[in-house]
Formats: structure tokens, sequence, C-alpha cells
């Protein structure tokens, strides 16, 4: 199938970016503190070179088959059969990282404001408030991205200056007091949930500039690290290394502790309301991308009816894959990173060098200037 | 006094298989849905894919129900080691 829907340049930069700020707001920073400390925000720096690199490929694939998404031109570089076990990946990963994120997600809103409310409860609602995302098409998804992205942006940034008073600058020093190892083993950690911007992929073919492709990349990993590396140092810089290390959620913790005198106080629902609306219309992207992947790996004429099902799966994965909270950091920090690299980068790459070594290329098709 | 409940109403009352008959109702409701209007249709391409869809989804909540590991447990059970070893 092929998805009719246009997104703009614009939307594309929201939609990558509402990713990348959806997991800044998890436990993510506070595991890479954990392990690389005071020079983490290295490690965020070196995961955003390593990204645009890997965005060049996937900006230059979508160019070189117009039209096409990863998992389509998978097919059509590997052949029928090899092609689809390999496209299937793509989609698979994203059903995978959206039932991940839905936990964590649910699992901070369960722990910190509703305490009560069995997670089951808030996982089915927020599926449901996905599915009907979805339903409504990716036009949709990418226009409530636009719309929400700069409150996004603006309230992050806001956080960032009412946290600055009580930062400490000698707690940001020493650098590299351990080695490069925590840093540069610190860099594919966090890359492997940057890089869940290779959605770029499915984007490209949608856009109505395929050639910024790159551009919407580079600008919205761009800001989105800042971000990261922003809330990395002023969480190490209010709480010291080895305490934010040893939180939950030091974002969290760091958006608790803003106020300004006695009138602005309480600031971390906005935190809350940063985390849970871009967590939202990231797994509406990710459940968006399995479902388009599903279609054209099965040739479906649309992905509509898929949604469901696919929805209730990512739900039953959410629910049974993790006993405990403990169980979804550890797969987190020890094993999510492998499956991440192998698909984000290996995969691409193997498709990348045999299109270049079997010289194929898509069908020239008229690109919207 | 011992109550006799239908079987699926006892499998509730245990609390233990909760997801499993959650997964069939919503199984129910989805097909009611969308799969009852792709047969009308003759939609049978779409049909099979959403079929093994649900399948699949029915098929984990029973994995779940007799306590066996899920596909992310299994991944995680054969990638952590290489993890603890990098992330010490």
């Amino acid at each position: 199938m092929k998805e009719k829907c246009i997104i703009s340049t614009n939307q594309f930069v929201w939609m990558l970016f509402s990713i990348i700020t959806s997991f800044t707001a998890l436990q993510i920073p506070g595991l890479l503190i954990s392990h690389a400390g005071r020079d983490s925000w290295m490690s965020v720096i070196g995961a955003w070179f390593i990204d645009l690199l890997l965005a060049m490929v996937y900006a230059y694939m979508g160019l070189r088959f117009p039209g096409q998404n990863m998992v389509q031109y998978s097919m059509t570089i590997l052949g029928k059969y090899v092609g689809r076990i390999v496209g299937i990946m793509f989609p698979l990963f994203f059903l995978m990282t959206a039932s991940l994120l839905m936990r964590s997600l649910s699992a901070l809103l369960v722990n910190l404001f509703l305490p009560r409310t069995p997670m089951v409860v808030v996982l089915g609602l927020g599926y449901v408030l996905i599915a009907y995302g979805v339903s409504k098409g990716i036009e949709v998804i990418a226009r409530t991205c636009e719309a929400l992205g700069p409150i996004y942006l603006i309230s992050m940034i806001i956080l960032l200056f009412m946290g600055i008073p009580e930062v400490k600058l000698h707690r940001l020093k020493p650098l590299l007091v351990e080695g490069v190892y925590p840093f540069l083993t610190g860099i594919p950690f966090i890359l492997s949930f940057i890089g869940i911007c290779i959605i770029m992929g499915m984007y490209i073919p949608i856009c109505n500039r395929p050639k910024n492709g790159f551009l919407a990349k580079f600008i919205a990993v761009s800001i989105g690290a800042t971000t990261i590396a922003g809330s990395l140092c002023l969480a190490i810089g209010t709480f010291g290394s080895e305490q934010a290390g040893n939180m939950l959620n030091p974002s969290f913790q760091l958006a608790r502790s803003v106020h300004i005198g006695t009138v602005i106080e309480r600031v971390e629902i906005l935190w809350l309301m940063i985390s849970i609306g871009a967590g939202a219309m990231t797994c509406a992207n990710l459940i968006w991308a399995f479902n388009l992947g599903i279609a054209q790996i099965t040739g479906l004429s649309t992905y509509k009816p898929l949604i469901w099902p696919s929805v209730l799966i990512a739900f039953i994965l959410s629910v049974t894959c993790f006993d405990s909270n403990i169980d979804v950091f550890n797969f987190t920090f020890y094993s999510y990173m492998f499956i991440a690299l192998f698909v984000q980068s290996g995969l691409e790459m193997l498709l990348f060098i045999s299109a270049l070594i079997s010289g194929k290329r898509g069908k020239k098709t008229q690109l919207l200037s | 006094m011992v109550t006799e409940y239908p079987i699926v109403l006892s499998l509730w009352k245990k609390g233990e298989n909760d997801l499993l008959i959650i997964t069939i109702f919503a199984v129910i409701l989805i097909f009611c849905a969308y799969g009852l209007h792709m047969i009308k249709n003759k939609l049978w391409r779409e049909l099979s894919v959403f079929g093994f869809l649900i399948g699949i989804s029915l098929f984990l909540a029973i994995v779940n129900a007799l306590d066996m590991k899920g596909p992310i447990a299994l991944m995680d059970d054969f990638l952590s080691p290489y993890g603890k070893a990098i992330f010490k």
C-alpha cells in the first residue's frame, strides 16, 4: 500500500522532537547519569553526532528510493522473501518500543501521581487514546505534534531556566575522572533512544519535500539533544552525580525543586504534561509506523483494520513482559540497546550497502517541490 | 455456602487470569467491530492479517496465563549478560 497522506517539513520536525522529548522525561537520564556520572552530557553529544551520520544514510536512502519507506525499499533491494524478513523487523521494533514506552509512562504515572490506580487501567486508557489517534491518520498526529511541540519546547526551556539558581557549578567538575570508558559506553546507550528517530524513514515518503528529510532530522535531534544535555547538566549541578544517578527520575525531582519564592511552586505538573503528552504522541507515531509497515509487507490496501489488534498486542506486551519496574529498568539498561542498535544501524547499513553493491534504485516519481 | 459460578466468572473471581479474560472480551469486541465488516465485504487478505494479529494477542495472553515467559523477557534473558558486561 502507498500512504497518501502528506506532512509538512515543520510537522516532520515537531514529530521527531516529540519522540526525543518523550524519552528525556522518563528514567533514561537517570540511568545515563548512574553509568557515566558527570560525563553523561558528553555521551549525549557523541550520540547526537553519530545519530546525524545515521540520518544522512536514511535521508539518502529516502531519496534513492523515492516514495518508499525502509520497509518498502528493503523488499526492493533484497527481494520479495529476504526483503520481507528484514523489512518486518522495523515494524516489530516500533511495536516493542511503543509497549516499553507506554509501560514506563504508566509506571511513572502510577508511582508518582496515581498510586491507588491499577496500572492495567492506566495502560488500557492510554492505548484507547492512542488507537483513536492512529485511526485518524498520520496527518492528524502530525498536526497535533505541530501544535503541542512548541509548547513542550517552551515549557522545557522555562523549566530549565527556573532550575538554574539551584545549580552549583562545582558539582559538574572534574570531568573524565573515571577515564573515557563510562562516557564512551554511554554513547550507544543514549543513541539507542535518540535513534528511534529512524522513524524518519517512514516520514520521508509522505513529506511534501522529501529532500528536507535530513534538515528536519538535524533540527529535531539538535534541539532534542540540547534539551537532554541541558536537563542532565541541571540535574547533576543541582543534586550531584551520585544522588541524581540514584534517583528514579531526576527530571521530575528537578521540576519538583523549582520555585520562584512562594508565588510559583509545584511546577512538576508542567513537566508531567510534557512527558505524558509527548509519550502519547510518540506511541501513536510508533503504532502508526507498525501498522503501515505490516500493511505494506502483507500487501494490504489500508492499515486501518490492523490498528485495534496491534494496540491489543502492545497492551498485552506492556502488561505481561515485565513483572516489576525493576525489570523494566533492567531491560532498558542492559538489553534494549542491542536490539535498538541492531535495527537502527545494522539493518539500515545492510540495506545501504546492498543498494550500493547491487546498484538498485527506486523508480523516479514526481517529487513535490 | 459455596456458590457455583460459570467457568468464566470463577476464573475472574480467582484474579489469576484477568488479562486473558480481558483479552478474550477485547478480541470479541474488535472482531464484531471490524471482522464482520471484512467478511461482509469479502476482504479476505485483510481478514487473514487481522486474524493473525488477533491470534498473536491471544497467544501472548495464554502464554502469560500459563506463567511462561513472553518474547521481550526471552530477549532480555539472552541479551542482558552482554549488557551487564558492558555496564558494570
